[in-house]
């Protein structure tokens, strides 16, 4: 549908949110139009090639987010994309995005962190993140696949003494040892990739008590 | 974290992660500065990876050589900070150069057909820009030939 292009102002804060390779390009609606029936249209570019092209689910919708993850999918190649505001017989110029990388710029998920306590010892076992798939069904690509250098930073906090350390492992089992029996710790983990930095998702807090010490339980008796 | 590059016999270090980490403090205002992205100078058809291990090296030689002797030296910018991570890409990368200019002195860094043509066509595409915009465009695709080179 025409329309009078720069009738409006521009969205703004356009940019993708990139987490496992899934990229959501999210905008905020116009500054002065908050709450009027703005629709938007997105359209994106691959670096090198010849044209803009449209997503037919996101042309003249009201959300201000857009799922490009399989049209951005080649994760070595750079992108852009852009939207434009509508309002009735007006519309905004194209507000665009910086070039986007994905291999360089999505951030790392956390992984899947599975506790099991002992006296004085607790056994994380990490699931490394899984790249974003078009299907389910789809056979999964862990993110460590990409990037041979992605590590794990871990960090451990013991609530009694309120001290806490984290270490950095490359692998997917680390053993705490000479811990404090009857004590509760919690633990959270961090995947990282070295080099430029990118936003970082910790995993949930998971906190667990070791077993009480054997030995003075048996004294007891 | 230095990176084992293997270019055929010719072996060499260079800490890309350190490249990187620079690079992407001026990287965004590089590469908004570049208008044609409809062009690619560094093409997934003359990559570094996909050349065959002997004339890896040679074209890296060459790559070099453009940003050292074309791009770096010849991108105009009043931003002194910009200036400041362009003098430091040059370093790192002469230090490299260096590194292959070693390999040279070995015979280990032959020039055969496909580096060779693998180069022209990309000065081909370098020069089919006008020449600042080609500058622009080749240094906001850094990320391009570091990824090239770490996937040696």
């Amino acid at each position: 549908a025409t329309c009078v292009s720069g009738g409006l102002p521009q969205p703004t804060n356009i940019t993708f949110i990139s987490i496992n390779m899934q990229n959501i390009l999210r905008w905020n609606p116009p500054a002065e139009l908050q709450g009027a029936e703005v629709t938007y249209t997105v359209q994106y570019f691959i670096y090198g090639q010849k044209k803009w092209l449209s997503k037919p689910e996101c042309r003249n919708i009201n959300r201000t987010y857009c799922d490009l993850s399989v049209e951005t999918s080649d994760y070595e190649h750079q992108y852009y994309a852009k939207v434009k505001a509508m309002w009735e017989t007006n519309c905004s110029r194209w507000a665009e995005t910086t070039r986007f990388y994905p291999f360089l710029e999505t951030q790392i998920g956390p992984p899947e962190v599975a506790l099991t306590t002992g006296e004085k010892s607790i056994s994380i076992t990490l699931t490394a993140p899984e790249k974003w798939k078009r299907n389910p069904e789809d056979s999964t690509v862990f993110m460590q696949q990409i990037y041979p250098n992605l590590k794990y930073n871990v960090s451990v906090y013991n609530t009694k003494s309120k001290r806490m350390w984290s270490q950095s492992i490359t692998n997917h089992t680390l053993v705490l040892s000479w811990l404090e029996p009857s004590t509760l710790y919690c633990v959270q983990v961090e995947a990282f990739i070295p080099g430029p930095p990118r936003l970082i998702q910790p995993s949930h807090k998971q906190c667990v008590s070791t077993l009480e010490d054997q030995a003075s339980a048996l004294k007891v008796r | 974290e230095l990176r084992t590059l293997r270019l055929g016999s010719c072996v060499i270090t260079a800490n890309l992660q350190a490249i990187r980490n620079v690079f992407s403090e001026i990287r965004d205002s590089v590469q908004a500065r570049d208008e044609n992205i409809d062009m690619r100078i560094l093409r997934n058809t003359g990559s570094l990876q996909d050349t065959k291990p002997s004339d890896r090296c040679c074209l890296l030689r060459h790559l070099l050589r453009l940003y050292l002797d074309r791009v770096f030296k010849n991108y105009q910018t009043s931003d002194h900070h910009t200036l400041r991570i362009i003098s430091n890409l040059a370093n790192s990368f002469l230090t490299i150069k260096k590194d292959l200019g070693i390999c040279h002195d070995h015979m280990t860094c032959h020039c055969g057909k496909e580096a060779t043509e693998k180069y022209r066509q990309i000065l081909h595409h370098f020069e089919e820009l006008e020449p600042q915009a080609a500058v622009v465009k080749a240094l906001g695709e850094l990320n391009i030939l570091l990824r090239w080179m770490e996937e040696m």
